[in-house]
């Protein structure tokens, strides 16, 4: 559905963009997960021909954008970063105007956006009266109006009250079960709750590209553990443990203390456990990773992230 | 094929015309203009006891100048500052119908600015004789400048986030190409003669007189479209 080829886009001297190439299938949700100035938006201004790459292609559904802009325009729907909509027009006024862009006649689809994203009790309001979360609706329903194939949202829940994000989430992925959602954020969390597929960038260039399920399960806490013991031997703790777990890394952390991180398939605190009990050691912490996710997120970005 | 071309461009002047026409600007703008013209017209015709139009469209250019650039100070300025111009470049419209619909959108406004002043062509021909000839060019030069002010006024906009700037920049280049006009008797030869054909002033005139020539109409749409163009390559480099 989206294929990006070498995509790249430079300011000046500054390459925001470096040589991307991508390809998202039709259906579900991915996520652009980078940190701030990573190039997700420049990539996103690219998809949705707001501006041409310096060099490189962007290809939706087979066409080629730079050769046929407007008709790539029709098929997607584009949430900008911070939702720019006209602050002087009505909601309704807005979405009437949105609808005769496309070409929409009637107001069928105008009710049907609207209750969709929830402003159905704003119609008769001025957008520039509009709370941040409701702002971004209109944007959303400016996205959605000519039911597009592809959806590109720019940061879609930023800024929002808890209550709204999960709402605008929920509508995220009633809207992925059908059509290719491309959203990027700078939350993890974010991805983990609606993405199917992620795509990390960094610098402009892809660090990561995974199933949400696969990255979970490849680096995510639960068979990662790291504890405390005293009363051991290296070697011994060492032995007892390469039984049962897949990596074991042990070290003195201070007088008698040993530190152990290990991780392998299935939760092996209880081994653990019994295994220090069989062998007389004293377990003094007993830790499951938490987030680790995060900590992958940091090493591929350099650390530079406020995930 | 039509529908195609100007479907769109007359979707975006519609929005433009309307929330233009519904803003405080739009009162300001309409009444305060309203007030030079009826005030220059109505001194010719009472004190001077002139029954005609030429001295409401001696003061037309110098009026247009400062009341084009604020209907068009907007039109591009506050999507850049807004941002909405990446809702509005990334909507299925080409550039072209964008500026097209922004263009018509201020040549429809400039014109309901004028069209009050047929009361004042009505007063005349109550009272003495309407010269067609002088009143048709006349008006005939006044949409005509419209047009090429607000070209400028949309130039301006485009490449500015400022509608401030905008204002005065357009003002500044409105004022510039009409006033060259009368600059003309203080330069000596060839300079006079590129003057005189880059002169809105010296255009205009020549329509008041009610001499209308191909070759002042072709002045006018060639202007009209390098601005257009330019304003397009501006939003092409800024975008
Ligand atoms: N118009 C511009 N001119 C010059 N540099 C720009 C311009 N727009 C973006 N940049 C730079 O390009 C880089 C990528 O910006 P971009 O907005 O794509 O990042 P982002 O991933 O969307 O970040 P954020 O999470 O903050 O939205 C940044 O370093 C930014 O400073
Ligand atoms: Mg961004």
């Amino acid at each position: 559905m989206i294929e990006l080829i070498n995509l790249t886009k430079r300011y000046g001297n500054f390459t925001a963009v470096d040589d991307l190439s991508l390809s998202i299938g039709s259906g579900g949700i991915t996520g652009l997960l980078g940190p701030n100035g990573a190039g997700k938006t420049t990539t996103m201004r690219m998809i949705t021909g707001y501006f041409p790459p310096s060099a490189g292609k962007v290809i939706i559904d087979g066409i080629n954008i730079s050769f046929d802009p407007v008709a790539v325009k029709k098929m997607t729907g584009y949430l900008p970063e911070s939702a720019p909509v006209y602050g002087d027009m009505l909601v309704y006024d807005y979405l009437k105007y949105i609808a005769s862009v496309h070409s929409i006649k009637g107001s069928e689809r105008i009710d049907d956006t609207s209750s969709m994203c929830g402003l159905s009790t704003v119609m008769g309001k001025k957008i520039s009266n509009l709370s941040k979360g409701y702002k971004q609706r209109v944007g959303l329903a400016h996205a959605l109006i000519h039911d597009p194939e592809i959806l590109i949202l720019d940061e879609p829940t930023n800024g929002l009250d808890p209550n709204q994000i999960i709402e605008i989430r929920n509508l995220i992925k009633e809207i992925g079960k059908k059509k290719t959602v491309l959203l990027s954020t700078h939350i993890l969390s974010e991805v983990e709750a609606s993405c199917d597929r992620v795509i990390i960038i960094n610098k402009g260039k892809i660090a990561a590209d995974e199933k949400t399920a696969d990255l979970s399960a490849k680096f995510k806490a639960g068979n990662s553990i790291s504890a405390e013991i005293k009363y051991a031997d290296e070697s011994n703790v060492k032995n007892a443990l390469k039984a049962f777990c897949g990596s074991v890394e042990v070290f003195y952390e201070s007088e008698g203390i040993l530190k152990v991180n290990a991780s392998s398939e299935r939760d092996i605190r209880e081994a653990l456990f019994n295994c220090a009990k069989t062998n007389g050691w004293v377990l003094l912490s007993l830790e499951k990773e938490k987030n680790t996710l995060e900590n992958i997120f940091k090493d591929l970005t350099g650390g530079s992230n406020n995930a | 094929m039509l529908k195609q071309m100007f479907g769109n461009p007359f979707i975006i002047a519609k929005r433009e015309v309307s929330s233009f026409v519904f803003s405080p600007v739009a009162y300001i703008v309409f009444t305060s203009f309203m007030f030079f013209s009826g005030a220059v017209f109505f001194y010719n015709y009472f004190m001077n006891g002139e029954a005609s139009l030429r001295g409401y469209f001696e003061l037309l250019p110098w009026l247009l100048s400062v009341f084009i650039p604020a209907l068009t100070m907007r039109l591009f300025s506050e999507e850049w500052s807004t941002g909405s111009i990446e809702m509005l470049l990334t909507s299925p419209f080409t550039l072209w119908e964008v500026i097209i619909g922004k263009f018509s959108a201020a040549l429809v406004l400039s014109i309901m600015m004028i069209v009050p002043s047929l009361l004042y062509l009505i007063t005349v021909s109550l009272t003495g004789e309407v010269d067609l000839g002088v009143t048709f060019g006349g008006y005939l030069g006044a949409f005509f400048l419209c047009a090429l002010y607000s070209a400028v006024g949309i130039f301006i906009s485009a490449i500015t986030s400022s509608q401030v700037i905008s204002l005065i920049v357009s003002i500044a280049v409105c004022f510039f190409f009409y006033f060259v006009f009368f600059a003309l008797q203080f330069i000596p030869g060839k300079t006079a003669d590129i003057l005189q054909f880059i002169s809105t002033g010296y255009h205009f005139r020549n329509f008041a007189k009610g001499i209308v020539d191909s070759r002042e109409i072709l002045y006018f749409i060639s202007m009209s479209v390098l601005f257009l163009f330019s304003a397009k390559i501006g939003i092409d480099k800024r975008r």
